[in-house]
Protein backbone atom coordinates (compact mmCIF):
# COMPACT_ATOMS: atom_id res chain seq x y z
CA UNK A 1 0.00 0.00 0.00
CA UNK A 2 2.85 2.38 0.78
CA UNK A 3 4.31 1.63 -2.62
CA UNK A 4 1.04 2.67 -4.21
CA UNK A 5 0.91 5.87 -2.19
CA UNK A 6 4.48 6.60 -3.28
CA UNK A 7 3.44 6.08 -6.89
CA UNK A 8 0.88 8.81 -6.38
CA UNK A 9 3.66 11.19 -5.43
CA UNK A 10 5.35 10.68 -8.79
CA UNK A 11 2.28 12.15 -10.42
CA UNK A 12 2.45 15.46 -8.59
CA UNK A 13 2.91 17.41 -11.83
CA UNK A 14 -0.28 15.95 -13.23
CA UNK A 15 -2.13 16.64 -9.99
CA UNK A 16 -1.00 20.27 -10.09
CA UNK A 17 -2.10 20.67 -13.69
CA UNK A 18 -5.49 19.11 -13.00
CA UNK A 19 -6.13 21.27 -9.94
CA UNK A 20 -5.33 24.47 -11.81
CA UNK A 21 -7.50 23.25 -14.67
CA UNK A 22 -10.40 22.72 -12.26
CA UNK A 23 -10.00 26.20 -10.80
CA UNK A 24 -9.81 27.72 -14.26
CA UNK A 25 -12.90 25.93 -15.56
CA UNK A 26 -14.91 26.79 -12.48
CA UNK A 27 -14.42 30.52 -12.71
CA UNK A 28 -14.31 30.92 -16.45
CA UNK A 29 -17.10 33.11 -17.81
CA UNK A 30 -18.13 34.34 -14.38
CA UNK A 31 -17.75 38.05 -13.81
CA UNK A 32 -16.98 37.84 -10.12
CA UNK A 33 -14.51 34.97 -10.57
CA UNK A 34 -12.67 34.02 -7.41
CA UNK A 35 -14.93 36.25 -5.33
CA UNK A 36 -17.47 33.43 -5.46
CA UNK A 37 -15.29 31.37 -3.16
CA UNK A 38 -16.40 33.48 -0.23
CA UNK A 39 -19.58 35.04 -1.60
CA UNK A 40 -21.12 31.59 -1.51
CA UNK A 41 -20.72 30.84 2.24
CA UNK A 42 -21.42 34.50 2.98
CA UNK A 43 -24.83 34.33 1.35
CA UNK A 44 -25.57 31.06 3.12
CA UNK A 45 -24.60 32.80 6.33
CA UNK A 46 -27.10 35.62 5.85
CA UNK A 47 -29.88 33.15 5.22
CA UNK A 48 -29.01 31.19 8.35
CA UNK A 49 -28.70 34.31 10.47
CA UNK A 50 -32.16 35.35 9.35
CA UNK A 51 -33.68 31.94 10.05
CA UNK A 52 -31.89 30.73 13.15
CA UNK A 53 -30.73 33.86 14.90
CA UNK A 54 -33.51 36.31 14.17
CA UNK A 55 -36.51 34.01 13.83
CA UNK A 56 -35.64 31.13 16.16
CA UNK A 57 -33.13 32.75 18.52
CA UNK A 58 -30.26 30.26 18.61
CA UNK A 59 -28.68 31.83 21.68
CA UNK A 60 -25.17 31.18 20.38
CA UNK A 61 -22.57 33.85 21.07
CA UNK A 62 -21.14 35.50 17.92
CA UNK A 63 -23.57 33.53 15.81
CA UNK A 64 -22.36 34.77 12.38
CA UNK A 65 -18.81 33.71 13.16
CA UNK A 66 -19.95 30.43 14.66
CA UNK A 67 -21.84 29.76 11.47
CA UNK A 68 -19.01 30.69 9.10
CA UNK A 69 -16.44 28.60 10.98
CA UNK A 70 -18.71 25.60 10.47
CA UNK A 71 -20.03 26.46 7.06
CA UNK A 72 -16.68 26.95 5.31
CA UNK A 73 -15.26 23.50 6.17
CA UNK A 74 -18.66 21.94 5.60
CA UNK A 75 -18.89 23.45 2.13
CA UNK A 76 -15.50 21.95 1.34
CA UNK A 77 -16.64 18.55 2.59
CA UNK A 78 -19.95 18.67 0.78
CA UNK A 79 -18.55 19.85 -2.55
CA UNK A 80 -15.72 17.33 -2.51
CA UNK A 81 -17.79 14.27 -1.71
CA UNK A 82 -20.69 15.46 -3.85
CA UNK A 83 -18.53 15.94 -6.94
CA UNK A 84 -16.20 12.98 -6.41
CA UNK A 85 -19.08 10.55 -6.73
CA UNK A 86 -19.12 10.77 -10.50
CA UNK A 87 -15.45 11.67 -10.96
CA UNK A 88 -14.50 8.23 -12.27
CA UNK A 89 -17.50 7.79 -14.54
CA UNK A 90 -17.24 11.33 -15.92
CA UNK A 91 -13.54 11.05 -16.75
CA UNK A 92 -13.81 7.80 -18.68
CA UNK A 93 -12.22 9.50 -21.70
CA UNK A 94 -9.07 10.43 -19.85
CA UNK A 95 -8.92 7.18 -17.91
CA UNK A 96 -9.00 5.10 -21.07
CA UNK A 97 -6.24 7.08 -22.69
CA UNK A 98 -3.23 6.35 -20.56
CA UNK A 99 -2.46 4.65 -17.27
CA UNK A 100 -2.09 6.62 -14.07
CA UNK A 101 -3.46 6.06 -10.58
CA UNK A 102 -7.19 6.76 -10.84
CA UNK A 103 -7.57 8.07 -7.32
CA UNK A 104 -6.09 11.21 -8.84
CA UNK A 105 -9.59 12.29 -9.88
CA UNK A 106 -11.23 12.45 -6.44
CA UNK A 107 -7.93 13.74 -5.08
CA UNK A 108 -7.78 16.69 -7.46
CA UNK A 109 -11.41 17.56 -6.75
CA UNK A 110 -10.59 17.62 -3.05
CA UNK A 111 -7.47 19.73 -3.53
CA UNK A 112 -9.40 22.20 -5.68
CA UNK A 113 -12.01 22.68 -2.97
CA UNK A 114 -9.20 22.70 -0.42
CA UNK A 115 -7.72 25.78 -2.12
CA UNK A 116 -11.14 27.40 -2.00
CA UNK A 117 -11.49 26.59 1.69
CA UNK A 118 -8.09 28.08 2.55
CA UNK A 119 -8.94 31.28 0.68
CA UNK A 120 -12.25 31.56 2.51
CA UNK A 121 -10.61 30.97 5.89
CA UNK A 122 -8.06 33.65 5.06
CA UNK A 123 -10.88 36.12 4.47
CA UNK A 124 -12.40 34.99 7.75
CA UNK A 125 -9.48 36.18 9.88
CA UNK A 126 -10.11 39.95 9.54
CA UNK A 127 -13.79 39.30 10.28
CA UNK A 128 -12.83 37.49 13.49
CA UNK A 129 -10.61 40.41 14.49
CA UNK A 130 -13.43 42.83 13.74
CA UNK A 131 -15.57 40.96 16.27
CA UNK A 132 -12.89 41.70 18.84
CA UNK A 133 -11.83 38.08 19.20
CA UNK A 134 -8.08 37.48 19.44
CA UNK A 135 -6.35 34.94 17.20
CA UNK A 136 -4.62 32.54 19.60
CA UNK A 137 -1.76 30.07 19.25
CA UNK A 138 -4.36 27.33 18.67
CA UNK A 139 -4.36 28.32 15.03
CA UNK A 140 -0.96 26.63 14.71
CA UNK A 141 -2.81 23.31 14.91
CA UNK A 142 -4.51 24.12 11.65
CA UNK A 143 -2.21 22.05 9.37
CA UNK A 144 -2.61 18.91 11.49
CA UNK A 145 -6.38 19.20 11.80
CA UNK A 146 -6.62 19.85 8.08
CA UNK A 147 -4.68 16.71 7.25
CA UNK A 148 -7.08 14.58 9.29
CA UNK A 149 -10.07 16.36 7.81
CA UNK A 150 -8.67 15.71 4.32
CA UNK A 151 -8.09 12.04 5.07
CA UNK A 152 -11.70 11.71 6.20
CA UNK A 153 -13.07 13.50 3.16
CA UNK A 154 -10.81 11.60 0.76
CA UNK A 155 -11.72 8.21 2.24
CA UNK A 156 -15.42 8.89 1.86
CA UNK A 157 -14.97 10.26 -1.67
CA UNK A 158 -13.09 7.11 -2.71
CA UNK A 159 -15.87 4.90 -1.41
CA UNK A 160 -18.60 6.90 -3.16
CA UNK A 161 -16.77 7.14 -6.48
CA UNK A 162 -16.07 3.40 -6.52
CA UNK A 163 -19.65 2.50 -5.73
CA UNK A 164 -20.97 4.82 -8.40
CA UNK A 165 -19.15 2.86 -11.12
CA UNK A 166 -21.03 -0.28 -10.20
CA UNK A 167 -24.32 1.36 -9.35
CA UNK A 168 -25.02 4.67 -11.01
CA UNK A 169 -27.73 5.38 -8.44
CA UNK A 170 -25.13 6.33 -5.87
CA UNK A 171 -24.83 9.70 -7.56
CA UNK A 172 -28.45 10.42 -6.62
CA UNK A 173 -28.20 8.93 -3.15
CA UNK A 174 -25.13 10.85 -2.02
CA UNK A 175 -26.83 14.29 -2.00
CA UNK A 176 -29.50 12.83 0.27
CA UNK A 177 -26.88 11.42 2.63
CA UNK A 178 -25.12 14.78 2.63
CA UNK A 179 -28.30 16.64 3.48
CA UNK A 180 -28.95 14.29 6.37
CA UNK A 181 -25.40 14.74 7.57
CA UNK A 182 -25.79 18.50 7.30
CA UNK A 183 -28.63 18.48 9.82
CA UNK A 184 -26.82 15.93 11.98
CA UNK A 185 -23.75 18.10 12.28
CA UNK A 186 -23.45 21.17 14.52
CA UNK A 187 -23.32 23.84 11.82
CA UNK A 188 -26.18 26.15 12.72
CA UNK A 189 -26.70 24.74 16.22
CA UNK A 190 -24.37 23.88 19.09
CA UNK A 191 -23.85 20.32 20.29
CA UNK A 192 -24.49 21.15 23.93
CA UNK A 193 -27.90 22.68 23.12
CA UNK A 194 -29.18 19.90 20.97
CA UNK A 195 -27.47 16.56 21.72
CA UNK A 196 -28.47 14.85 25.00
CA UNK A 197 -25.59 14.26 27.40
CA UNK A 198 -26.01 10.48 27.60
CA UNK A 199 -25.56 9.86 23.88
CA UNK A 200 -22.87 12.50 23.44
CA UNK A 201 -19.96 10.04 23.31
CA UNK A 202 -21.68 7.85 20.74
CA UNK A 203 -22.65 10.88 18.71
CA UNK A 204 -19.08 12.16 18.63
CA UNK A 205 -17.79 8.77 17.57
CA UNK A 206 -20.35 8.34 14.81
CA UNK A 207 -19.97 11.84 13.45
CA UNK A 208 -16.33 12.95 13.59
CA UNK A 209 -17.34 16.00 11.55
CA UNK A 210 -18.88 17.46 14.72
CA UNK A 211 -15.51 17.34 16.45
CA UNK A 212 -13.65 18.63 13.43
CA UNK A 213 -15.98 21.61 13.01
CA UNK A 214 -15.67 22.45 16.69
CA UNK A 215 -11.91 22.21 16.39
CA UNK A 216 -12.06 24.70 13.52
CA UNK A 217 -14.05 26.96 15.78
CA UNK A 218 -11.56 26.66 18.59
CA UNK A 219 -8.77 27.53 16.21
CA UNK A 220 -10.42 30.47 14.51
CA UNK A 221 -12.78 32.04 17.05
CA UNK A 222 -11.33 30.90 20.36
CA UNK A 223 -14.19 28.47 20.94
CA UNK A 224 -13.82 25.85 23.68
CA UNK A 225 -11.68 22.81 22.79
CA UNK A 226 -13.59 19.50 22.54
CA UNK A 227 -12.90 16.80 25.15
CA UNK A 228 -9.66 14.88 24.46
CA UNK A 229 -11.54 11.61 24.23
CA UNK A 230 -13.78 13.06 21.52
CA UNK A 231 -10.78 14.36 19.62
CA UNK A 232 -9.21 10.92 19.83
CA UNK A 233 -12.43 9.37 18.48
CA UNK A 234 -12.46 11.73 15.55
CA UNK A 235 -8.83 11.17 14.65
CA UNK A 236 -9.23 7.39 14.76
CA UNK A 237 -12.35 7.71 12.58
CA UNK A 238 -10.48 9.78 10.02
CA UNK A 239 -7.63 7.30 9.69
CA UNK A 240 -9.99 4.32 9.59
CA UNK A 241 -12.19 5.82 6.92
CA UNK A 242 -9.18 6.74 4.81
CA UNK A 243 -7.72 3.22 5.03
CA UNK A 244 -11.03 1.54 4.26
CA UNK A 245 -11.71 3.90 1.35
CA UNK A 246 -8.27 3.57 -0.14
CA UNK A 247 -8.11 -0.22 0.05
CA UNK A 248 -11.67 -0.51 -1.30
CA UNK A 249 -10.83 1.75 -4.24
CA UNK A 250 -7.56 0.02 -5.09
CA UNK A 251 -9.12 -3.45 -4.84
CA UNK A 252 -11.78 -2.51 -7.36
CA UNK A 253 -9.70 -0.29 -9.62
CA UNK A 254 -9.03 -2.77 -12.45
CA UNK A 255 -12.63 -3.85 -12.55
CA UNK A 256 -13.80 -0.23 -12.57
CA UNK A 257 -11.79 0.61 -15.68
CA UNK A 258 -13.55 -2.21 -17.53
CA UNK A 259 -16.95 -1.00 -16.44
CA UNK A 260 -16.81 2.66 -17.41
CA UNK B 1 16.42 -6.16 -27.70
CA UNK B 2 12.71 -6.21 -27.04
CA UNK B 3 10.72 -3.21 -25.87
CA UNK B 4 7.39 -5.00 -25.57
CA UNK B 5 6.91 -8.62 -24.63
CA UNK B 6 3.47 -10.18 -24.40
CA UNK B 7 3.14 -13.77 -23.19
CA UNK B 8 -0.04 -15.86 -23.18
CA UNK B 9 -1.93 -12.71 -22.42
CA UNK B 10 -5.70 -12.72 -22.06
CA UNK B 11 -8.27 -10.15 -20.98
CA UNK B 12 -11.91 -10.89 -20.26
CA UNK B 13 -15.06 -8.87 -19.85
CA UNK B 14 -18.26 -9.88 -18.17
CA UNK B 15 -21.13 -9.45 -20.57
CA UNK B 16 -23.69 -8.87 -17.84
CA UNK B 17 -21.58 -5.94 -16.69
CA UNK B 18 -22.07 -4.24 -20.00
CA UNK B 19 -25.77 -3.91 -19.33
CA UNK B 20 -27.11 -0.93 -17.48
CA UNK B 21 -25.86 -0.67 -13.94
CA UNK B 22 -28.48 0.79 -11.68
CA UNK B 23 -29.83 -0.20 -8.34
CA UNK B 24 -33.28 -0.68 -9.81
CA UNK B 25 -31.90 -2.86 -12.58
CA UNK B 26 -30.12 -5.21 -10.23
CA UNK B 27 -33.18 -5.45 -7.96
CA UNK B 28 -35.45 -6.22 -10.87
CA UNK B 29 -33.04 -8.86 -12.18
CA UNK B 30 -32.64 -10.48 -8.78
CA UNK B 31 -36.41 -10.45 -8.27
CA UNK B 32 -37.33 -12.00 -11.62
CA UNK B 33 -34.65 -14.63 -11.10
CA UNK B 34 -36.20 -15.40 -7.72
CA UNK B 35 -39.72 -15.63 -9.18
CA UNK B 36 -38.70 -17.93 -12.00
CA UNK B 37 -36.50 -20.01 -9.67
CA UNK B 38 -33.83 -19.51 -12.23
CA UNK B 39 -30.31 -20.38 -11.09
CA UNK B 40 -27.68 -17.71 -11.69
CA UNK B 41 -26.02 -18.11 -15.04
CA UNK B 42 -22.93 -20.33 -15.04
CA UNK B 43 -19.84 -18.16 -15.02
CA UNK B 44 -18.55 -19.44 -18.38
CA UNK B 45 -21.46 -18.22 -20.48
CA UNK B 46 -21.22 -14.73 -19.19
CA UNK B 47 -17.54 -14.19 -19.97
CA UNK B 48 -16.18 -12.75 -23.16
CA UNK B 49 -12.46 -13.02 -23.82
CA UNK B 50 -11.54 -9.93 -25.82
CA UNK B 51 -8.02 -11.33 -26.20
CA UNK B 52 -6.63 -14.73 -25.33
CA UNK B 53 -3.35 -16.64 -25.66
CA UNK B 54 -1.74 -13.63 -27.25
CA UNK B 55 2.06 -13.80 -27.43
CA UNK B 56 4.46 -11.65 -29.39
CA UNK B 57 7.48 -9.45 -28.93
CA UNK B 58 8.27 -6.07 -30.40
CA UNK B 59 11.91 -5.11 -30.80
CA UNK B 60 13.44 -1.71 -30.64
CA UNK B 61 13.01 0.17 -33.90
CA UNK B 62 10.16 -2.01 -35.16
CA UNK B 63 7.30 -0.48 -37.08
CA UNK B 64 4.62 -3.03 -36.46
CA UNK B 65 1.12 -3.06 -37.91
CA UNK B 66 -1.97 -4.64 -36.37
CA UNK B 67 -4.83 -5.69 -38.66
CA UNK B 68 -8.08 -7.52 -38.14
CA UNK B 69 -11.85 -7.26 -38.42
CA UNK B 70 -13.87 -4.88 -36.33
CA UNK B 71 -14.02 -6.28 -32.84
CA UNK B 72 -10.96 -8.51 -33.27
CA UNK B 73 -9.39 -6.90 -30.22
CA UNK B 74 -7.03 -4.38 -31.82
CA UNK B 75 -7.90 -1.37 -29.68
CA UNK B 76 -8.09 -3.50 -26.54
CA UNK B 77 -4.59 -4.72 -27.31
CA UNK B 78 -3.28 -1.17 -27.41
CA UNK B 79 -5.04 -0.38 -24.15
CA UNK B 80 -3.41 -3.41 -22.55
CA UNK B 81 0.00 -2.30 -23.79
CA UNK B 82 -0.41 1.13 -22.20
CA UNK B 83 -1.46 -0.41 -18.90
CA UNK B 84 -5.02 0.89 -18.94
CA UNK B 85 -6.38 -2.64 -18.58
CA UNK B 86 -4.54 -5.22 -16.54
CA UNK B 87 -4.35 -8.63 -18.24
CA UNK B 88 -6.39 -11.35 -16.54
CA UNK B 89 -3.95 -13.98 -17.77
CA UNK B 90 -0.33 -13.94 -18.82
CA UNK B 91 2.10 -11.06 -18.71
CA UNK B 92 2.94 -7.85 -20.50
CA UNK B 93 6.41 -6.37 -20.14
CA UNK B 94 7.47 -3.03 -21.52
CA UNK B 95 10.57 -0.87 -21.50
CA UNK B 96 10.38 2.87 -21.95
CA UNK B 97 7.65 5.48 -22.07
CA UNK B 98 4.54 4.54 -24.01
CA UNK B 99 2.25 7.01 -25.74
CA UNK B 100 -1.18 6.09 -27.07
CA UNK B 101 -2.64 8.14 -29.89
CA UNK B 102 -6.40 7.79 -30.25
CA UNK B 103 -9.01 9.96 -31.84
CA UNK B 104 -11.36 12.00 -29.76
CA UNK B 105 -10.20 11.11 -26.29
CA UNK B 106 -8.18 12.97 -23.76
CA UNK B 107 -9.24 16.48 -24.63
CA UNK B 108 -11.11 18.69 -22.21
CA UNK B 109 -13.75 20.41 -24.28
CA UNK B 110 -13.91 23.57 -22.16
CA UNK B 111 -10.20 24.26 -22.16
CA UNK B 112 -8.21 25.96 -24.89
CA UNK B 113 -5.83 24.11 -27.17
CA UNK B 114 -2.95 25.54 -25.17
CA UNK B 115 -4.25 24.21 -21.85
CA UNK B 116 -4.97 20.86 -23.42
CA UNK B 117 -1.39 20.57 -24.61
CA UNK B 118 -0.20 21.05 -21.05
CA UNK B 119 -2.81 18.69 -19.66
CA UNK B 120 -1.95 15.97 -22.15
CA UNK B 121 1.74 16.39 -21.51
CA UNK B 122 1.20 16.04 -17.78
CA UNK B 123 -0.93 12.95 -18.32
CA UNK B 124 1.88 11.41 -20.34
CA UNK B 125 4.22 12.08 -17.43
CA UNK B 126 6.13 15.13 -18.65
CA UNK B 127 7.38 17.91 -16.42
CA UNK B 128 5.99 21.38 -17.00
CA UNK B 129 9.39 22.59 -18.15
CA UNK B 130 9.64 19.81 -20.73
CA UNK B 131 6.22 20.65 -22.14
CA UNK B 132 7.15 24.33 -22.34
CA UNK B 133 10.17 23.38 -24.43
CA UNK B 134 8.07 21.27 -26.78
CA UNK B 135 5.11 23.67 -26.93
CA UNK B 136 6.24 25.68 -29.95
CA UNK B 137 7.03 22.68 -32.09
CA UNK B 138 3.68 21.09 -31.20
CA UNK B 139 1.73 24.19 -32.24
CA UNK B 140 3.82 24.70 -35.34
CA UNK B 141 3.36 21.12 -36.51
CA UNK B 142 -0.40 21.21 -35.96
CA UNK B 143 -0.66 24.52 -37.91
CA UNK B 144 -3.19 25.77 -35.36
CA UNK B 145 -1.39 28.96 -34.26
CA UNK B 146 -4.44 31.11 -34.81
CA UNK B 147 -6.83 28.89 -32.89
CA UNK B 148 -4.66 27.73 -30.02
CA UNK B 149 -6.41 29.92 -27.42
CA UNK B 150 -9.87 28.85 -28.49
CA UNK B 151 -11.74 26.17 -26.48
CA UNK B 152 -11.36 22.71 -28.03
CA UNK B 153 -15.12 22.35 -28.37
CA UNK B 154 -15.02 24.86 -31.22
CA UNK B 155 -12.41 22.86 -33.15
CA UNK B 156 -13.35 20.79 -36.18
CA UNK B 157 -12.65 17.08 -35.98
CA UNK B 158 -9.72 17.48 -38.36
CA UNK B 159 -8.22 20.18 -36.14
CA UNK B 160 -8.59 17.96 -33.07
CA UNK B 161 -6.91 15.08 -34.85
CA UNK B 162 -4.07 17.33 -35.94
CA UNK B 163 -3.54 18.58 -32.42
CA UNK B 164 -3.57 15.14 -30.82
CA UNK B 165 -1.23 13.82 -33.47
CA UNK B 166 1.17 16.72 -32.99
CA UNK B 167 1.19 16.24 -29.23
CA UNK B 168 1.80 12.51 -29.48
CA UNK B 169 4.70 12.67 -31.90
CA UNK B 170 6.42 15.71 -30.43
CA UNK B 171 6.37 14.27 -26.94
CA UNK B 172 8.25 11.40 -28.61
CA UNK B 173 7.60 8.46 -26.36
CA UNK B 174 9.91 5.47 -26.77
CA UNK B 175 6.98 3.41 -27.99
CA UNK B 176 4.23 5.13 -29.94
CA UNK B 177 0.90 3.33 -30.28
CA UNK B 178 -1.36 4.71 -33.00
CA UNK B 179 -5.04 3.78 -33.25
CA UNK B 180 -6.55 4.71 -36.62
CA UNK B 181 -5.52 8.31 -36.62
CA UNK B 182 -3.56 8.65 -39.81
CA UNK B 183 -6.65 8.31 -41.96
CA UNK B 184 -8.02 11.68 -40.92
CA UNK B 185 -6.72 15.05 -41.96
CA UNK B 186 -6.18 16.30 -45.48
CA UNK B 187 -3.56 15.00 -47.91
CA UNK B 188 -1.12 17.71 -46.96
CA UNK B 189 -1.23 16.80 -43.27
CA UNK B 190 -1.16 13.08 -43.99
CA UNK B 191 2.00 13.44 -46.03
CA UNK B 192 3.59 15.54 -43.32
CA UNK B 193 2.65 13.02 -40.65
CA UNK B 194 4.13 10.17 -42.63
CA UNK B 195 7.42 12.02 -43.02
CA UNK B 196 7.46 12.72 -39.31
CA UNK B 197 6.82 9.06 -38.52
CA UNK B 198 9.75 8.06 -40.73
CA UNK B 199 11.88 10.54 -38.85
CA UNK B 200 10.79 9.08 -35.50
CA UNK B 201 11.51 5.61 -36.72
CA UNK B 202 14.98 6.43 -37.94
CA UNK B 203 15.63 7.86 -34.48
CA UNK B 204 15.29 4.27 -33.25
CA UNK B 205 11.81 4.60 -31.70
CA UNK B 206 9.21 1.87 -31.93
CA UNK B 207 5.78 2.30 -33.47
CA UNK B 208 2.71 0.07 -33.25
CA UNK B 209 0.04 1.03 -35.76
CA UNK B 210 -3.56 -0.18 -35.77
CA UNK B 211 -5.27 0.50 -39.07
CA UNK B 212 -7.73 -0.76 -41.65
CA UNK B 213 -5.67 0.65 -44.49
CA UNK B 214 -3.77 -2.30 -45.94
CA UNK B 215 -1.67 -0.08 -48.18
CA UNK B 216 -0.42 1.72 -45.12
CA UNK B 217 0.65 -1.60 -43.60
CA UNK B 218 2.39 -2.59 -46.83
CA UNK B 219 4.17 0.73 -47.31
CA UNK B 220 5.23 1.63 -43.81
CA UNK B 221 5.44 -1.42 -41.54
CA UNK B 222 8.23 -3.96 -41.46
CA UNK B 223 6.14 -6.48 -39.53
CA UNK B 224 2.46 -7.04 -38.91
CA UNK B 225 0.21 -8.99 -36.61
CA UNK B 226 -3.14 -10.27 -37.74
CA UNK B 227 -5.81 -10.62 -35.06
CA UNK B 228 -9.00 -12.64 -35.31
CA UNK B 229 -11.54 -13.05 -32.51
CA UNK B 230 -9.01 -12.11 -29.87
CA UNK B 231 -6.25 -14.41 -31.08
CA UNK B 232 -3.07 -13.86 -33.05
CA UNK B 233 -3.53 -15.74 -36.32
CA UNK B 234 -0.51 -14.37 -38.12
CA UNK B 235 2.69 -12.72 -37.00
CA UNK B 236 5.41 -11.94 -39.50
CA UNK B 237 6.49 -9.93 -42.48
CA UNK B 238 3.98 -7.21 -43.42
CA UNK B 239 3.44 -8.14 -47.11
CA UNK B 240 2.63 -11.71 -46.11
CA UNK B 241 0.42 -10.54 -43.27
CA UNK B 242 -1.67 -8.52 -45.71
CA UNK B 243 -1.89 -11.49 -48.07
CA UNK B 244 -2.94 -13.73 -45.17
CA UNK B 245 -5.56 -11.26 -44.06
CA UNK B 246 -7.04 -10.89 -47.56
CA UNK B 247 -7.29 -14.66 -47.93
CA UNK B 248 -9.01 -14.86 -44.60
CA UNK B 249 -11.52 -12.21 -45.64
CA UNK B 250 -12.19 -14.17 -48.85
CA UNK B 251 -12.76 -17.38 -46.87
CA UNK B 252 -15.16 -15.65 -44.54
CA UNK B 253 -17.09 -14.28 -47.50
CA UNK B 254 -17.36 -17.73 -49.06
CA UNK B 255 -18.58 -19.11 -45.78
CA UNK B 256 -21.37 -16.58 -45.51
CA UNK B 257 -22.22 -17.09 -49.21
CA UNK B 258 -22.70 -20.84 -48.81
CA UNK B 259 -24.85 -20.48 -45.72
Amino acid sequence: MFKKLLELYQYKELIQTLVSRNLKVRYRNSILGYAWTWLDPLMMMFIFILVFDVLFKSGIKHFPLYLLCGLIPWTFFQNTTGQSVSSITDNAGLIKRVYYPREIFPLTIMLTHGVTMFLSLLVLIPVVLAFGIPITAKILLFPIISIFFFLFTFGLSLIFSTMNVFMRDIRHIVPLILRLLFYGTPIFYAVENRVPERILDVYMFVNPLAVILNLFRSMFMNYYVPKPIHIAFALVDCILLFLVGYVFFKKNEDLMVKRI
Amino acid sequence: MFVLKVENMGVKFKLSHMKETTLKGSFVRAFTRFLKREPTKPAGEDIFWALRNVSFTVNEGDFIGVIGHNGAGKSTLLQILTGIYKPDEGTVESRGRIGLLQLGTGFQQDLSGRDNIFLNGAILGLKRKEIENLYDSIVEFSELERFIDMPIKNYSSGMKARLSFSIAINISPDILLIDEVLSVGDEHFKKKSRLKLDEIRSAGKTIVLVTHSLSEIRNTCNRAICLNKGQVVFNGESQEAVRFYLEQVKKDEQKTATK
